[in-house]
C-alpha cells in the first residue's frame, strides 16, 4: 500500500525529495502532527509545512478511495518501517482523526 | 591440480582486470552509411531554453559530456525515483567540469521558465551545472526518440503522460555512450563508472 499510494513521490525509504517533497522518515513534523496523517493521505494537503526546519510548498494530492483500515495500515507501516516508536495507530482512532476532514 | 586451479583463476582475474583497463564505451544506435563511410547514431542539432531562460543548444554543449533524462513536474509515479538517482550520479560529479546534467520536460504547458526555476532550487543544484529544459511540445517528443526514451501524451496515464526512465550519457559529438535505468538503483554504480570511463577516453585523448 505504502509502495503503491506513497513511495512515487516520497520514495521507498522515505526519504523524499530536495525541497520538493518531504521525508516521511522520522521527522518533528510527522511526530508532532501524525493524529493529521489520516487526514493528510485521505484529502492531500495545501500551503506551507515545515520538516526539520525546511519549508515544503507542493501541493500534495488526495488518496480517494482508501479505506479507513488501509489508512491505518499505511500509518502503521510508516511507524514501524521507518521507526516513529509510536504505538500503533488503533482503526477506531484512525476513524476518529479521519472525522475531522469528513 | 590446485596449482592449475589458481592459475586458471589468476589468468582469468588478470585477464578481467585488463579488460576493466581497456573498456571503451560503445555507440548505441542505428549505423548510418553515407558516402561509404559508417556513421553512429548522434542526437540531431536541437535548441531548448533552460531555467534561467538562457538557450541550450547542442552546440553549447559540444564542449560537455552530458547526463540527461525526461520528466514532468507534476509526474506522481516515476520522477521523484528517477530524480533521486539523477542526484546521485550529480553529487558524484559535481565538481567535474566536463560533465554537465540535462532533464526535459515532457509537459512543456506546465514547466514553464519559471516552473522548472523553482523545481531547480527546490532540487538544490547548480543552474549552471544542472540544465532544466522546455521549448515546442514536438521538438521534445522528437528528440525523446533519439535518447531512446519513449514519451507520450496519455489521458489514461497518471497525470496525462507515459514516459520511461533511462538515464542517458551523451558524449561531446552526440553519440549516446551509457544508459541505465533510473528506476532500479541497482544499475547506477555501473552508469557513474561508465560516467568516469568517457571522462578518461577524452582525458587521454585530448
Amino acid at each position: 500500500m505504502y509502495e503503491f499510494h506513497c513511495a512515487g513521490c516520497h520514495l521507498e525509504d522515505g526519504t523524499g525529495l530536495g525541497e520538493i517533497y518531504p521525508p516521511l522518515t522520522k521527522s518533528d513534523y510527522v511526530i508532532e502532527n501524525i493524529k493529521d496523517f489520516a487526514c493528510i493521505i485521505s484529502k492531500g494537503i495545501r500551503g506551507p509545512i515545515t520538516v526539520d526546519g525546511i519549508e515544503y510548498n507542493e501541493e500534495m494530492p488526495g488518496n480517494k478511495g482508501l479505506t479507513p483500515v488501509e489508512i491505518s495500515n499505511i500509518i502503521n507501516y510508516m511507524n514501524h518501517t521507518f521507526d516513529y516508536g509510536l504505538a500503533p495507530q488503533q482503526l477506531h482512532e484512525t476513524k476518529e482523526y479521519l472525522k475531522r476532514c469528513e | 591440480m590446485s596449482r592449475i586451479i589458481l592459475f586458471v583463476v589468476a589468468s582469468l582475474l588478470l585477464f578481467t582486470a585488463c579488460k576493466e583497463e581497456s573498456r571503451i564505451l560503445p555507440k548505441y544506435g542505428f549505423e548510418d552509411v553515407v558516402d561509404g563511410d559508417t556513421l553512429n547514431h548522434k542526437i540531431p542539432p536541437f535548441e531548448f531554453i533552460n531555467q534561467d531562460s538562457q538557450l541550450v543548444s547542442n552546440e553549447s554543449l559540444s564542449d560537455f559530456i552530458y547526463v540527461s533524462d525526461f520528466f514532468f513536474i507534476h509526474c506522481p509515479t516515476i520522477c521523484p525515483k528517477v530524480k533521486k538517482q539523477m542526484l546521485k550520479i550529480y553529487d558524484k560529479y559535481e565538481d567535474e567540469s566536463m560533465v554537465k546534467f540535462v532533464s526535459h520536460t515532457i509537459d512543456p504547458k506546465r514547466d514553464d521558465v519559471s516552473a522548472l526555476k523553482d523545481f531547480s532550487t527546490k532540487l538544490g543544484v547548480d543552474h549552471d551545472k544542472w540544465y532544466f529544459l522546455t521549448g515546442e511540445k514536438d521538438e521534445i517528443y522528437d528528440i525523446a526518440d533519439d535518447y531512446f526514451n519513449i514519451a507520450i501524451e496519455d489521458e489514461t496515464a497518471p497525470e496525462g503522460f507515459d514516459h520511461s526512465g533511462k538515464i542517458i550519457l551523451t558524449d561531446k559529438e552526440g553519440h549516446i555512450r551509457a544508459f541505465c535505468e533510473g528506476t532500479d538503483p541497482e544499475t547506477i554504480p555501473q552508469f557513474i563508472k561508465d560516467v568516469s570511463t568517457l571522462i578518461d577516453e577524452y582525458r587521454q585523448t585530448p
